[in-house]
């Protein structure tokens, strides 16, 4: 005879790994990562190419740093989106779920792994990314400094040297370092508030062009709803009571994407601001939070 | 004891979505009980709501009236899942993953621990005859290997109930034998069966109990014996029987006078089934090993 079954537990970490590891070896087996490979070849390239761009050496640190934060956004953007945007609707499609669900598997660990395991891939590539671009920059940096190195050690006038010398200490400030790492994983965060976003409108839409589309647009939104309503605000003469509450709405369903652009700021120099990073990480993680609990409500009742 | 499987009452119905609001009565005022360590066979037309019942069974789908247990255990309740192997109808798993791998996965999610998935995979391979096959990706696995690798990933932590929706579909009459005698190995391990197949001789074979469903309603359901004897008929089976004996024969029953009559006479018809394997294996089908 069978012995009497063990107790289930109802939430088991170990299933929520187990989903999410599949979901990473499903992910890199369908070569997604191919997208890094094209990655790359962007920072090696505009590494080689900038120094034609422009004589002032900081400003080719500048540009490769612009570059390759522009190419990381970009790819977590469109991966958050596209990628996450297949993982239930496929798995519904193609009836793997029935068997998965007939396990002991509760749907919100199934939800979960299954996001854990897209958020895996971006986690992944760009940790990869960061270290190419660390790599490339660092390389750049030491050949820049070495040019004018040998060129400090010729004869020059005292403003030339001093010329040389703040060319020297600016591009000691412009080559990797810590700060690089907060732009980073803002791109990193925005992806993960994405990638929720995505999984929640994928439990409900009859598509998946529907659910890449309505993801771009609510990306769209949360990017230009500050500035669009800053404007509306001080250019309106009078806000009607529904005008700002609709106002509210708008900015409490869609996330103010500009808070997670730290690149520009980063990458300029400036300092950032007391409480920023511990700002965006509470406002990353409410939002996940809030659209998982959404996504498991609809997928909870979900006839499959 | 408890009932391996209880339905009370299940009815189902979709909504349809269109203009006109439709619905869908795929299953109706269903009742049924399946005991521990029987195998029942659920048959009917296409259409008739066997998935469906199955799927509501196994908490994918929820009902609109009435309840399903597994022993004992509500549908609705993810641990009534503990105890059960679910082969769905067409079964598609993971593409990217090897049969071996695939095992790994739905072990895991059993709850078994990774020394356990390892001796049992290696086991359950053997069964299902796909030992050749366990480190090939699943993109490369024909209709009936992926239906022997469903049946292995059914059993992988050992359950007592066992939820088959057409396993022999699109499989060769080889490996549907082969499924049969997986089958009938259930019961004698004591693992109770729910099959619904369109294969009636093989359901004939194999079932204990079968319930015959019909737009969504059971309409027959009894043991196996029981339906399949046609208590007032007789059937004689002669070799080499001349003409003039059947004439004979013939004559003897007409004289006899009660209220028998001969209702057929002629070759007794084979099965397609036993034909194809006669002539592709060689063998009888019936010397089961
Ligand atoms: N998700 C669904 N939405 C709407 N109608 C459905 C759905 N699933 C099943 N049906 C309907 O329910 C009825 C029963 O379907 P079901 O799949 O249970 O039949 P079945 O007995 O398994 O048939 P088959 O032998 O073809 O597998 C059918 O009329 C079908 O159209
Ligand atoms: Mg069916």
């Amino acid at each position: 005879m069978n012995p009497s079954p063990s107790p289930h537990r109802l939430c088991s970490p170990i299933r929520v790994w187990v989903i999410a590891r599949n979901t990473l070896t499903q992910l890199v087996r369908q070569r997604a990562f191919y997208f890094l490979l094209v990655f790359s070849l962007v920072i090696l390239l505009a590494a080689m190419l900038i120094q034609n761009f422009t004589d002032d050496a900081s400003r080719q640190l500048k540009i490769m740093k612009d570059m390759s934060f522009f190419a990381m956004s970009i790819f977590c953007t469109i991966f958050a989106i596209v990628a996450t945007s297949n993982l239930i609707p496929r798995d519904v499609e193609d009836r793997t779920l029935y068997t998965i669900l007939a396990k002991p598997v509760p749907r919100l660990e199934y939800l979960v792994g299954k996001y854990a395991g897209g958020m895996l891939v971006i986690f992944f590539s760009l940790a990869i990314m960061t270290v190419l671009l660390y790599l490339a920059l660092y390389a750049r940096q030491q050949a820049l400094m070495a040019e004018y190195l040998v060129v400090l050690n010729r004869p020059l006038s005292p403003e030339g040297r001093e010329d040389i010398e703040l060319i020297l200490s600016q591009l000691k400030e412009a080559g990797p370092s810590w700060r690089l790492l907060t732009a980073v994983l803002a791109i990193g965060l925005q992806a993960l508030v994405l990638g929720a976003l995505t999984l929640f409108i994928s439990t409900f839409a009859s598509s998946g062009l529907f659910t890449v589309v309505v993801a771009f647009v609510a990306f769209f939104v949360g990017y230009i709803e500050p500035v669009v309503l800053d404007y509306w605000r001080s250019s309106a003469e009078s806000i009607s009571r529904l005008g700002s509450f609709v106002s509210y709405l708008v900015e409490l369903v869609f996330p103010n994407f500009q808070t997670f652009n730290l690149v520009d700021g980063v990458v300029s120099g400036a300092a950032l601001a007391k409480g920023t990073m511990a700002k965006i990480l509470s406002m990353a993680m409410a939002y996940v939070g809030v659209y998982l609990l959404a996504a498991y409500f609809c997928f909870a009742e979900k006839e499959l | 004891m408890e009932p391996a499987v209880s339905i009370r009452g299940l009815t189902k119905v979709f909504r349809v979505p269109s203009l006109k609001r439709q619905r869908v009565v795929a299953v109706r005022d269903l009742s049924l009980e399946v005991a521990s360590g029987e195998i029942y066979g659920l048959i009917g037309p296409n259409g008739s709501g066997k998935s469906t019942t199955m799927k509501v069974l196994l908490g994918l789908s929820r009902p609109t009236r009435g309840s399903t247990a597994i022993f004992g255990r509500d549908s609705l309740s993810v641990s009534s899942r503990i105890d059960v192997g679910f082969l769905p109808e067409n079964p598609y798993f993971y593409k990217f993953l090897t049969g071996e791998e695939t095992l790994h996965f739905y072990g895991r999610l059993g709850g078994l621990r990774r020394k356990e998935i390892r001796e049992r995979s290696g086991e359950l391979l053997a069964l299902v005859g796909l030992e050749e096959a366990r480190h090939r990706r699943l993109s490369g696995y024909s209709k009936g290997m992926l239906q022997r690798i469903g049946l292995a990933q059914a059993l992988i932590q050992r359950p007592r109930l066992v939820v088959l929706d057409e396993p022999t579909a699109g499989v060769d009459p080889a490996g549907s034998r082969r499924i049969r005698d997986l089958i009938l190995k259930m019961r004698d391990d004591g693992i109770t069966v729910i099959l619904s197949s369109h294969l009636l001789e093989q359901v004939q074979e194999v079932c204990d109990r079968v319930g015959i469903i019909f737009q969504g309603e059971l309409c027959r359901e009894g043991p196996m014996k029981d339906l399949m004897a046609i208590e007032d008929q007789t059937e004689i089976l002669l070799e080499k029987a001349s003409p003039e004996l059947l004439e004979k024969l013939k004559t003897v029953i007409r004289e006899h006078g009660d209220e028998s009559a001969l209702l057929s006479m002629g070759h007794p018809r084979t099965t397609l089934e036993r034909l194809f394997l006669e002539e592709t294996s060689g063998k009888s089908p019936d010397t089961r090993e």
